[in-house]
């Protein structure tokens, strides 16, 4: 179990990591999301140790990893842009963990075959790494990262170089690939899909320390915060007055039966909205993005900040055009 | 005659000489610079660029100064010996380290260390630093880490700039006349001696020709290597220097600094206060004599050779650019066989020495004496052809490329304007080359202020050049003509750095391959 406490990293006069908290159990899978310069690739750093702690510490099991230094706290970490060793081909990559571990060569000889048939790279031993495309070279850092069979993988923006098709595809992939090996994960991405679609648990990161960390689910459904809310793309929170099962926004009074009364913070989720001519929300539409699957609308609201609408109905109107909204269920998440 | 000559036991004494000496020198320079490469490359302190640009000094002075630097600082007349002696009460000097190998060594380290800072340190500047973290991760300690990572990454520049270093003071030539007395020659030294001691020129040529073969060989190896130990990796981006972390860094960072500023500081500093020191303390006496008329060991007053000096730097350096820019033109415009047959025969001038050449002018016009009008053994205007000569691959090294990048469709886009072929090269070529020529330009010009090889040849009694001036005043005994060398010396020094920084100044935006 991968214990972070308070951690604090400093460059000079500028703190990288603020007091960050986290936990890991064995087996569980943590997905790290956040802007650039949020923090994320030196909170890995730090937990591979190649980053010494201002404060705070860091712990595997119990045991204090204060001290000990890269090489023997038994972790993997796939570098961003992978930083494969130019001077060796696929297998000396590959196997160079087991190597510096003391293995025989016939050990190193099968551990590499059987990792590269698990990353998709069978027979690709040979190959010089400036021969490989990019999504080859991310299977080799891949299979680098896993040879020594780490305790905790951990991950930084592994499919970030990729084109969009490839990487909905190696996030099938890598999820199927850390469950069926039962893998000690710390995935770190600025992608919010990736993120959810990995991580068991998700941690949004912002300005050096953790903003919320939820249940993937439960932070798609219910964000705890506002920051974390707006970077999952969902820009629509005002304050709202909830009495008596009713919201009153400046976008009109909505149904909110099961909130808690008194004055909130208030989130209109985006694709929670239908067309409906006696709607309580009414405005003009003012832009109108295609996106194949739904549209994204930004409605003028008299009186009220602009409400942006993902439309997956039928027929969407068209720019200047006036529209009258209604909440689906479960549109409205009060945020603490 | 060649088999005779190249059996005879002297020669084979020499080659030696000159090859061992070079390894020597190769390695002990490699190891000294190595750590300073790290140092600059990985740290950053208070003055790195300041010290970073300053190491780069002993590599742009002229042979004569450096060989007048280390006299300075370890021959008899050393301040390091008057102190002993005065303190000690002794009589004869103790520190008597000019004729012996050990200043050969420390001068050609002092001369090639920038070499080595410069082509490791710059590769080991641009190695992703993140290879080392990986490594680490995978579970190699430091060492592990240099061994079985960094070291095979830095290796080709190594490889590299040994070979460079080597090359150098393979032909080493003012240091070794200087400072290795009559023991000690290599083949340089040896063509200069058979030449203008003895007057034996078969000798001389003979020697020549085992030089220029030795040397191609060299270069041919060279690059056989350079090509063979090439490794694709992409450099990363920003400066991965960081201030030292902890008591050992700082240490490590404070020692290999103290070491390379004295290195590099101790023998200009000696120089500079042997200059400035007269009988009874310090004063300006030895430059005064410098610009007075003053007999002196020259015939003719040393303002004279300064004068000298700086027209035919001034000469050489129209010549080159002349030269240059036509051939650049020709090489650029020629593709194919013919362009690159050109191209190498330009590059002659540096896989030979300046003692060769200087030997090769001297033979060839003699033998021309009765064909051409005027005889140019005896005409002043032989210095600045052979210094352009030199010269010439430098400038066309720092032009070509520039040349080559010009976008062919500028030169379309004139021509559909209505610009003829010349009106288009003086409209787009020449702007867009213009600060490539200028760096040549000033290059040359450096060159030929501190040419020594070849103008020990070709240059007449009357017409020396500041490093001629300061290897006859070396010559002489006295502590007057001492004084005035160290002064010379100065001067040189400063003219040459002074001309360095302004095309250092040019070259931020120039992108030649120099």
């Amino acid at each position: 179990m991968l214990t972070v406490a308070g951690a604090v990293v400093r460059y000079g006069p500028v703190a990288a990591l603020n007091g960050v908290d986290l936990t890991i159990n064995a087996g569980e899978r943590l997905a790290v999301l956040g802007p650039s310069g949020s923090g994320k690739t030196t909170l890995l750093r730090a937990v591979a140790g190649l980053e010494p702690l201002a404060a705070g510490s860091i712990s595997w099991g119990g045991r204090e990893l204060t001290g000990v230094p890269p090489q023997r706290r038994g972790f993997g970490l796939m570098f961003q842009e992978y930083v494969l060793f130019p001077h060796r081909d696929v297998a000396g990559n590959v196997g160079f963990g087991l190597r510096m571990r003391g293995d025989d060569g016939d050990t190193i000889a099968r551990r590499v075959e059987e990792v590269l048939e698990m990353v998709g790279l069978r027979g690709y031993g040979k190959r010089r790494i400036s021969e490989l495309s990019g999504g080859e070279q991310q299977r080799v850092a891949l299979a680098r990262a896993l040879a020594p069979s780490p305790r905790l993988l951990m991950l930084d923006e592994p499919l970030g170089a990729l084109d969009r098709g490839l990487r909905l595809r190696l996030t099938e992939e890598l999820d199927e690939l850390f469950r069926s090996l039962e893998l000690t994960i710390l995935y770190v991405t600025h992608d919010q899909e990736e993120a959810l679609s990995i991580g068991q648990q998700v941690a949004v990161m912002r300005d050096g320390v953790i903003d919320t960390l939820q249940p993937a689910e439960e932070l798609w459904r219910r964000p705890a915060t506002e920051f974390a809310a707006r970077f999952l793309g969902m820009p629509n929170i005002v304050d709202a007055q909830i009495a008596a099962g009713e919201a009153t926004t400046p976008w009109g009074r909505l149904p909110a039966p099961d909130a808690t009364e008194g004055r909130w913070r208030l989130l209109l989720r985006p694709e929670g909205l239908e067309p409906a001519p006696d709607g309580p929300i009414c405005g003009v539409v003012e832009a109108r993005l295609f996106r194949g699957q739904r549209v994204l609308l930004r409605l003028a609201v008299a009186g009220a900040p602009p409400l942006v609408v993902h439309a997956d109905w039928v027929s969407v109107p068209a720019i200047g055009e006036r529209l009258c909204l209604r909440p689906r269920p479960g549109a409205l998440a009060v945020l603490t | 005659m060649l088999v005779d000559v190249l059996s005879r036991p002297f020669v084979l004494q020499v080659a030696w000489f000159t090859l061992w000496q070079a390894a020597a020198s190769t390695v002990l320079t490699v190891a000294l610079a190595l750590p300073a490469a790290y140092v600059f490359a990985r740290f950053r302190f208070p003055g790195r660029r300041l010290l970073g640009a300053l190491a780069i000094v002993p590599f742009v002075l002229p042979t004569v100064v450096v060989g007048a630097a280390f006299l300075a600082l370890l021959g008899p007349r050393s301040p390091l010996n008057e102190w002993l002696e005065t303190n000690f009460g002794l009589t004869r000097s103790p520190l008597r380290l000019e004729h012996t190998i050990w200043a050969i060594l420390l001068a050609h380290v002092f001369y090639n260390f920038a070499v080595v800072l410069r082509i490791v340190g710059g590769v080991w500047a641009r190695l992703d630093p993140r290879m080392g973290d990986a490594a680490a991760v995978l579970g190699a300690g430091r060492w592990a880490g240099f061994r079985h990572v960094t070291w095979p990454l830095l290796r080709p520049a190594v490889a590299s700039a040994a070979s460079i270093v080597f090359l150098f003071t393979f032909t080493s030539f003012g240091v070794i006349l200087l400072l290795g007395g009559p023991r000690h020659a290599t083949l340089e030294v040896e063509i200069y001696r058979q030449t203008a001691q003895l007057l034996n020129l078969p000798v001389a040529a003979t020697l020549s020709l085992l030089q220029m073969t030795a040397l191609l060989a060299l270069l041919l190896l060279y690059s056989r290597y350079q090509e063979r130990l090439a490794v694709v990796h992409r450099p990363s981006p920003a400066d991965p220097a960081r201030l030292p972390r902890g008591a050992a860094e700082w240490v490590l960072v404070g020692t290999v600094l103290a070491g390379t500023i004295s290195l590099l500081g101790l023998p200009l500093a000696a120089m500079v206060e042997r200059s400035l020191s007269v009988a009874g303390g310090y004063g300006p006496a030895n430059y005064l004599a410098l610009a007075g008329t003053a007999q002196t060991a020259l015939f003719v007053p040393p303002a004279q050779a300064v004068v000298n000096s700086l027209v035919f730097a001034a000469l050489a350096c129209l010549l080159c650019v002349v030269m240059g820019l036509l051939a650049s033109v020709v090489i650029s415009r020629r593709r194919g066989l013919a362009g690159q047959a050109f191209d190498a025969l330009l590059m002659l001038p540096l896989g030979t020495s300046a003692v060769v050449v200087g030997f090769g002018f001297i033979v060839g016009f003699g033998g021309l004496a009765g064909v051409l009008p005027l005889d140019l053994r005896t005409s002043p205007v032989l210095v600045p052809i052979a210094h352009g000569l030199i010269a010439l691959p430098f400038i066309v090294r720092a032009v070509l490329p520039v040349m080559r990048s010009i976008d062919v469709r500028l030169r379309e886009v004139a021509a559909v304007h209505g610009a003829g072929p010349g009106r288009v090269w003086r409209e787009v070529d020449l702007p867009l080359v213009g600060r490539a020529l200028l760096v040549g330009a000033g290059f040359a010009f450096a060159v030929s202020l501190g040419e020594f090889g070849a103008t020990l040849f070709v240059a007449r009694p009357d017409t020396p050049t500041m490093p001629l001036a300061v290897f006859r005043l070396l010559s002489q005994p006295g502590a007057l003509a001492f004084g005035q060398a160290m002064a010379m010396s100065v001067v040189l020094m400063v003219v040459t750095a002074a001309s360095v920084l302004v095309i250092d100044r040019f070259r931020s935006g120039a992108q030649g391959q120099l």
